[in-house]
């Protein structure tokens, strides 16, 4: 009953008759400026009162506020706010966005155990300066590299959201490869943690976050895939190296990001010049000590420089040697990707197998692997212990600083890539 | 009113970019002055810096004649006029009426050998485009009342709804029932608050849309409906108990009082109801 009485008080209502506009004008009247004001929304407090007052009273004004409201735009006719039905959710988007603003401004702090991080600039980051980003492989792969060249910061605080930002960076334009399937790059910076692994003890932390920094992770570690597989009840593979070089204190890592070249990107198709051209038109490629505030900075092709300040400011380091102890000429060489296992220790590999360490900030010597392949990815642990990988993704590890090398073992699944 | 400070004068005018026209200083300093000496802001800085100081700054400009700011007004506005016209006269006649307004923004008369351009009324409070639109309306609703007054007064001048009623129905009772119900509703819309009365004029007697209606008070358009629906209850509720406390009638005759209403309740001065007995703002 009460609806069908509304719907006749409804019916009342829609019986209008036309308004009386011809009524005088009176002081109190709205001009064209205070309705264009209320129209802005920029009358409030008393004003809005009165004139809403007035108008509920005065057929002119009436017929005045309902002709400007007929030449708004429909489009402009409501504030975004208005538009909004939860109008709660305004401030609660604010709040999300500076949280996620501080998150993502917010420099790593020092992290409670030394974490260096390895970023690797392979070719596809060259195929990515040069290419529109796209769904190809490709371009994801390349937008990839960038992105990881400026975000990279290792936080061993927040594995987990690293990780997702990773993902999401390796999405690239397409935005769907992280997700969808797995992603050869970080297989091969997976095997490359694990070889380092097994020349150097890690924590139970350590190895998670390194899970984290790498995924998908292989079921099984390079070591155990090599070895037979370990009787019952004994402890995995990495415990075992752990209890055998257990005296040895070694610098743990944590997260590492590499991105290597596709494959058939290798020096011989890519000239050190062609390549370094393409390089000096990308950014450059930052990697960062577990002190966050050293920092060390790849400008392409062979420029290093170094900040102590959290990269406020940036020095250049002194030039790589150009010449040999036998006073020959080196070739110009092309930096691709950096590890720096604490403040002043940084290892620098390029192409051509050319590895560049510093172990006190500011004088480089330089080293060569046993083959001149290019060089993409390096993980070091300290001054004295480092794994490199190639292009082709052979891997060589040394634990004298560089001056010996010795070939890892071939990880499976690099196989596939 | 205080005086404006000249380093916030001059911050603005920067923000204006009012030197582009190029307009003076003190002429811009001056636009701002009136600006807050008719709005009587509590904060004049605050105030001074909400406002669209560019069109301001342009609004200055076209008002002295700058040719490249008329330029570019016309430019920029004239095809907003159009469309506002085009809104307001759907019929035709639009661009005449948008035409109209550009020898009064151009200033063509002169008063103390100065330009009396309409510019001088925008106060930047709003932004240009909704201004021209405002005093466009104004025009299109002036011209409008004074058609009006020229009209003819109607032959017959009755308003009553019951004596309208009476010439359609043989019920002897309905036109009682009908007049009970308009004086209660009368009274029920007497009783709303300002903001209620308006949202129902325009709404029903503007024809406004909801999104309209929304857009003069501020509301989303289903708050505007549900507001609507809610006043809707509240008058109903009020005439239900008018008609019963007031004027004697049981539930049968209360009955009979809508389905009066709901068959044909007449011409109704929904208007004039809720103009009149213009109540202090009070819900029911």
């Amino acid at each position: 009953m009460a609806n069908a009485r509304d719907r006749s008080i409804e019916i009342l209502l829609r019986r209008r008759r036309e308004s009386d506009v011809a009524a005088q004008v009176s002081p109190q009247c709205l001009d064209g400026e205070v309705l264009a004001a209320w129209m802005d929304g920029a009358l409030g407090g008393n004003a809005l009162a009165d004139a809403e007052q007035h108008v509920a009273t005065c057929a002119r004004c009436q017929a005045l506020l309902a002709s400007m409201a007929r030449t708004m735009p429909e489009a402009d006719a409501r504030r975004w706010w208005q538009v909004l039905s939860a109008k709660w959710l305004v401030p609660v988007a604010a709040v999300a966005t500076a949280l996620l603003v501080w998150v993502l401004v917010r420099s790593p702090e020092p992290a409670p155990k030394p974490v260096p991080t390895v970023v690797a600039l392979g070719d596809s980051a060259r195929t990515a300066a040069a290419a529109p980003p796209g769904p190809t492989p490709q371009g994801q792969t390349g937008q990839s590299t960038l992105d990881s060249r400026s975000g990279t910061a290792a936080d061993a605080s927040y594995p987990k959201r690293e990780m997702a930002e990773r993902r999401d960076r390796a999405g690239g334009a397409g935005g769907h490869l992280a997700e969808s399937k797995p992603v050869p790059q970080l297989e091969r910076l997976d095997a490359l943690d694990k070889t380092a692994d097994s020349i150097r003890p890690q924590s139970a932390a350590d190895r998670e976050s390194a899970k984290l920094a790498a995924q998908p992770v292989p079921q099984a570690s390079p070591s155990a895939v090599a070895s037979s597989p370990p009787p019952p009840g004994s402890p995995p593979p990495q415990r075992q190296q752990q209890q055998s070089t257990a005296a040895t204190p070694v610098q743990p890592m944590t997260e590492s990001v590499t991105i290597a070249p596709e494959a058939g990107n290798s020096a011989a198709g890519r000239g050190g010049g062609a390549g370094g051209g393409r390089l000096a038109a990308a950014s450059a490629l930052e990697i960062r000590s577990p002190q966050s505030d050293y920092r060390w900075r790849i400008v392409p092709p062979a420029g290093i420089h170094r900040s102590v300040d959290a990269g406020v400011t940036w020095s250049v380091v002194d030039p790589i040697p150009a010449k040999d102890a036998a006073g020959q000429q080196f070739l110009p060489v092309v930096l691709t990707a950096g590890s720096s296992p604490s403040r002043d220790v940084c290892w620098i590999v390029g192409r051509a197998g050319i590895v560049l360490l510093t172990t006190d900030g500011a004088t480089w010597q330089r080293r060569q692997i046993p083959e001149a392949a290019d060089l993409t990815a390096v993980r070091a642990v300290d001054a004295r212990t480092a794994t490199v990988m190639t292009a082709d993704g052979r891997q060589f590890v040394t634990a004298d600083g560089g001056v010996t090398w010795t070939p890892s073992r071939k990880e499976p699944d690099l196989e596939q890539d | 009113m205080k005086p404006i400070p000249q380093d916030l004068a001059r911050r603005l005018y920067r923000e204006a970019h009012a030197e582009k026209w190029p307009v003076r200083l003190e002429r811009f300093t001056e636009a701002l002055r009136a600006s807050a000496e008719r709005a009587a802001p509590a904060d004049l800085g605050r105030y001074l810096s909400g406002l669209h100081l560019e069109d301001l700054a342009l609004a200055c400009a076209c008002a002295a004649g700058d040719e490249r700011a008329w330029e570019h007004f016309v430019r920029e506005h004239r095809p907003i006029l159009y469309r506002a016209a085009d809104a307001l006269v759907p019929g035709g006649g639009a661009r005449e009426l948008a035409d109209s307004l550009y020898a009064d923004l151009y200033g063509i008369r002169e008063r103390d050998g100065e330009r009396q351009s309409l510019f001088r009324y925008f106060h930047g409070r709003s932004s240009l485009a909704t201004w021209l639109r405002a005093v466009l309306a104004q025009r299109h609703v002036d011209a409008i009342r004074a058609g009006r007054r020229l009209d003819p007064l109607p032959d017959d001048d009755s308003t009553d709804v019951s004596m309208s009623a009476l010439n359609v129905t043989p019920d002897p009772e309905r036109n009682r029932y009908l007049a009970l119900v308009e004086r209660a509703l009368t009274i029920a819309i007497s009783m709303l608050t300002s903001k209620d009365r308006l949202r129902l004029t325009c709404y029903y007697t503007q024809e406004l849309t909801l999104a309209q209606t929304g857009r003069i008070l501020r509301e989303h358009e289903a708050t505007v409906s549900r507001q609507l629906a809610k006043t809707r209850q509240t008058l109903r509720r009020e005439v239900e108990r008018h008609l019963r406390q007031e004027d004697r009638l049981d539930d049968a005759q209360i009955e009979r009082c809508f389905t009066c209403v709901s068959d044909d309740p007449g011409p109704l001065d929904l208007g004039g109801m809720l103009r009149k007995n213009s109540a202090p703002d009070r819900s029911i």
